[in-house]
């Protein structure tokens, strides 16, 4: 071999693998970039209403969701695991960007699953990302009914009888099905988490957003169950809040809502 | 510059960049991120109080439903309502929440979460570190100089880096979860190791012979341990061990005896030949299911044994009468195990059999004669005594053969029957050896009898050298050999343990009887004794030596402050001959026992 060659046929042979490292340091960028809006969104760590605290930065979510789910695509043919990374950033930051990007989660989240059954060992590849994908689109269902809900309760504990207005007893009745529905699917999905090896932490979060959706649950039924007469319907709302009850408890979730 | 040398070079270069471009994006998609929370209502204490019961009517104990309907509005107001019901939630939650966790990340309204739980793989820095050990391995295994390994030690370092770079696999992550790591990297080790001990063990043994062992038994362990990374189950390692390891080992041990066990052990002298013969067989067979690691040491130690007592059997021919020894062992082990089946197992009929090469061999005089098959000899004299073990415990595996086939006291026992019978000319014969059996059937049977165990195993040890040896100066007299004579042993003992255990069962030791243990065995021997050199009237006192025991016994416990156990025994030594002169049963009571002790009777 010609010694004043080695070098350039060393750079030639290593050159794909930079290329590979430019990917994987943006998205170590994009990452600290979601944490710092997340941070900087939530000017208070009292759990409040975060939606109102972070409605100044919907835009900025919007944005790096959008930049995440194109370097995802960026990735998907030469590194699959780096570009799940991309579409775990896209769909939290489309979740927190409120109306501007949060329908789009239910396609990043696909997408996203997709590239993980691909991998060689399916979501056991990459236990965090791929889980948290089959999560995502229905925590930003929930944020969305969130918006509609407040507004009920509100009406609802204005009143003397802390019951709803007639004509907003059908919307409150779409509200409620449509959390109960987030409220089953976590269930459902958690229930499949079992062959991840997730640390403790994943499960205290995917634990922890399931009971905040009982108890945002909880108080649009009971506004409802004193709207309406006894009778099957209101037998069946006391049913379904016992059976939220029991499942999580039996996941060893406190069912204390203050 | 050595182009092998450049070439590793290169390819050290390109598995180093994608090592550690591999770990930084491992790095990337695997570090902590924050997740966030869904957004939560506020509602307040009493709400959701009134909610929690709007709800879950059913949870309101009956004495709060009335502040219930105050609280919610729904009757007069009730003073102290809300403080009730903010109770009765506590009460509820308690009851419901005793056994759930606190959600640890209530206030910091995020969680950190990391990609791996306990099973994650190899991390970033391991990764890196993993390649380097690799690519210097593969420098070493082609250069040990490189690292300053020089002499002796160059071919197996080069051997062990080059089997240890080919085992580790090019992809770290291929090594599996972090927490297994440990344990892979060893096993990993292992089989680098055993491989390269077995292509040089030169290098590390010096005497030819043992090389030659490592040689040719490595390969066999590691052909034997399953294929992967983990380090082999300990059941893998004995399984080989036990199986095609030893078999090789003991076969290469077969090939020189004396380079393993020094110049006595030369193929053409007797413990050479022997050794060879054997262990050959040995590794015929396989250790584990005919004949275990134990088994096949007592065995190859009573055959050697037998060799240093009996050398002219082995004169000649050593080879020869080696392999006819050897051959019938074996055959007489399959052919016994098959007979006793299922009352001894493999490790006991080995045990038994070498017990008798031992035993035959110090004490058979013209019964080993060089001239005859005298390698039969052994099975022929072990036979009919496990055939007669084995027909009695047909019969009842019960008391004290129960617990002599069960314990260690068998050996003892086949011991001192051969030891009797291979001392008395004619007593092991050619053919089904009916005296031998016959002996063993009688204090079998009596042994199955004895279901409160009155006597030790040692007891029944001391009973059977006595009818052993009774019976060998005494032939065809104490034990019934044909159908129509009378077993005079066995009437003898039963008739004692009938007595004793009749008196046991009834009051045990409140009764005072002393016919047990000690009394009872030696009251035994006295009337094996004395009915050998007299069975003619023994077989005509049948009753009367029954009763007579009995009889003894009755008076002495009602009498218990004036006689123990030595009166017993002094009284039955006098009677026993006494009926047997007679062929009656004196009339036996307290006076004629106190004139037999003073000499007066």
């Amino acid at each position: 071999m010609n010694r004043a060659r080695l070098p350039t046929c060393v750079a030639v042979l290593v050159l794909p693998f930079f290329i590979v490292a430019c990917a994987s340091t943006s998205l170590i960028a994009l990452d600290d970039e979601w944490k710092r809006t997340y941070v900087a969104a939530k000017p208070h760590a009292d759990n409040s209403d975060y939606l109102a605290d972070a409605g100044d930065y919907s835009p900025q979510f919007a944005d790096l969701s959008d930049r995440a789910l194109a370097a995802g695509s960026e990735a998907q043919s030469k590194d699959r695991p780096l570009a799940i990374g991309f579409y775990r950033i896209a769909a939290l930051a489309a979740w927190k960007s409120s109306a501007l990007r949060e329908d789009k989660v239910p396609e990043i989240a696909a997408k996203g699953s997709a590239t993980c059954d691909a991998l060689p060992n399916k979501a056991a590849s990459q236990p965090r990302d791929c889980a948290l994908l089959r999560f995502v689109d229905y925590f930003a269902v929930y944020d969305k009914e969130y918006r509609a809900l407040v507004v009920l309760i509100d009406l609802a504990h204005a009143r003397p009888g802390k019951d709803l207005p007639a004509d907003q007893i059908d919307v409150a009745r779409q509200v409620y099905r449509n959390i109960s529905r987030v409220f089953e699917q976590i269930d459902k999905r958690r229930q499949a988490m079992d062959d991840l090896a997730l640390p403790d932490s994943f499960h205290g979060f995917v634990n922890e957003n399931w009971k905040r959706v009982y108890c945002a649950w909880s108080p649009l039924a009971a506004a409802i169950s004193r709207s309406i007469a006894d009778g099957p319907e209101k037998q069946a709302i006391h049913n379904q809040s016992g059976s939220m009850q029991q499942r999580l408890l039996e996941a060893k979730i406190n069912t204390q809502c203050n | 510059m050595n182009p092998v040398l450049v070439s590793l070079g290169i390819q050290a270069v390109v598995r180093l960049t994608r090592a550690g471009t591999d770990a930084y994006a491992q790095y990337a998609r695997d570090r902590d991120v924050l997740l966030p929370m869904v957004n939560k209502i506020t509602v307040g204490s009493r709400q959701v109080v009134q909610d929690f019961f709007e709800l879950n009517p059913h949870r309101i104990q009956h004495e709060a439903l009335g502040h219930w309907a105050s609280f919610n509005g729904k009757a007069p107001h009730l003073a102290g309502d809300a403080d009730m019901m903010a109770a009765e939630y506590a009460r509820c939650m308690a009851e419901d929440n005793n056994a759930a966790d606190d959600l640890a990340s209530e206030v910091a309204g995020f969680w950190i979460v990391a990609q791996w739980g306990k099973n994650a793989g190899v991390g970033p820095f391991g990764r890196v570190i993993v390649t380097m050990a690799d690519v210097a391995l593969e420098f070493a295994a082609h250069d040990p100089s490189l690292f300053g390994i020089q002499g002796r030690a160059d071919p197996i370092i080069k051997a062990l880096a080059a089997n240890l770079a080919d085992l580790i696999p090019d992809d770290a992550s291929d090594l599996g979860a972090k927490n297994l790591l440990g344990e892979r990297f060893a096993g990993i080790f292992l089989r680098g190791a055993l491989k390269s001990l077995g292509e040089h063990p030169d290098a590390l043994i010096e005497e030819a012979h043992l090389q030659v062992l490592v040689k040719n038994t490595l390969p066999k362990l590691l052909e034997a341990l399953p294929d992967g990374l983990d380090l082999p189950a300990k059941r893998d390692v004995v399984e080989a061990l036990l199986g095609p390891i030893a078999s090789t080992a003991v076969a290469t041990i077969a090939e020189n005896p004396a380079a393993f066990f020094g110049h006595q052990f030369k193929n053409d002298e007797p413990l050479g030949a022997l050794t060879r013969t054997f262990l050959l067989k040995v590794a015929n067979i396989g250790l584990g299911e005919t004949i275990t690691r134990a088994g096949a040491i007592e065995l190859y130690q009573s055959a050697l044994g037998l060799a240093q007592a009996q050398p002219e059997l082995f004169i000649g021919s050593p080879s020869n009468n080696a392999e006819k020894l050897v051959s019938a062992l074996f055959a007489n082990l399959a052919a016994t195990l098959e007979a006793s089946d299922p009352y001894f197992d493999h490790g006991t009929v080995t045990r038994l059999l070498a017990t008798a090469v031992d035993t035959v061999g110090k004490n058979a005089g013209s019964l080993l004669d060089p001239s005859k098959p005298w390698e039969q000899v052994f099975g022929q004299a072990l036979a009919p005594i496990l055939a007669a073990l084995t027909e009695s415990l047909q019969t009842s595996n019960t008391g004290a053969l129960k617990r002599l086939v069960s314990g260690a006291g068998l050996t003892e026992f086949v011991r001192i029957v051969l030891a009797q019978a291979s001392k008395t000319p004619g007593m092991i014969v050619e053919g089904s050896n009916p005296e031998l059996k016959q002996i063993v059937v009688t204090i079998a049977g009596a042994m199955a009898k004895d279901e409160n165990l009155l006597l030790s195993g040692d007891d029944w040890l001391a009973i059977v050298a006595v009818a052993a040896e009774e019976a060998a100066a005494n032939p065809g007299r104490l034990f019934g050999l044909t159908a129509t004579a009378t077993d005079v042993a066995g009437f003898v003992i039963g008739g004692l343990l009938g007595a004793a255990t009749a008196q046991w069962t009834n009051k045990g030791r409140f009764g005072c009887g002393v016919l047990y243990g000690a009394t009872l065995r030696e009251a035994i021997i006295v009337a094996l004794r004395i009915t050998a050199g007299n069975a003619g009237a023994a077989e005509s006192s049948t009753s009367a030596l029954e009763q007579l025991a009995q009889k003894l016994n009755e008076v002495v416990a009602a009498e218990a402050n004036r006689f123990g156990s030595k009166e017993w025994l002094h009284a039955y030594r006098v009677l026993i001959a006494e009926v047997l002169r007679t062929q009656m049963l004196p009339k036996i009571d307290a006076a004629m026992i106190e004139n037999i002790l003073t000499g007066k009777g």
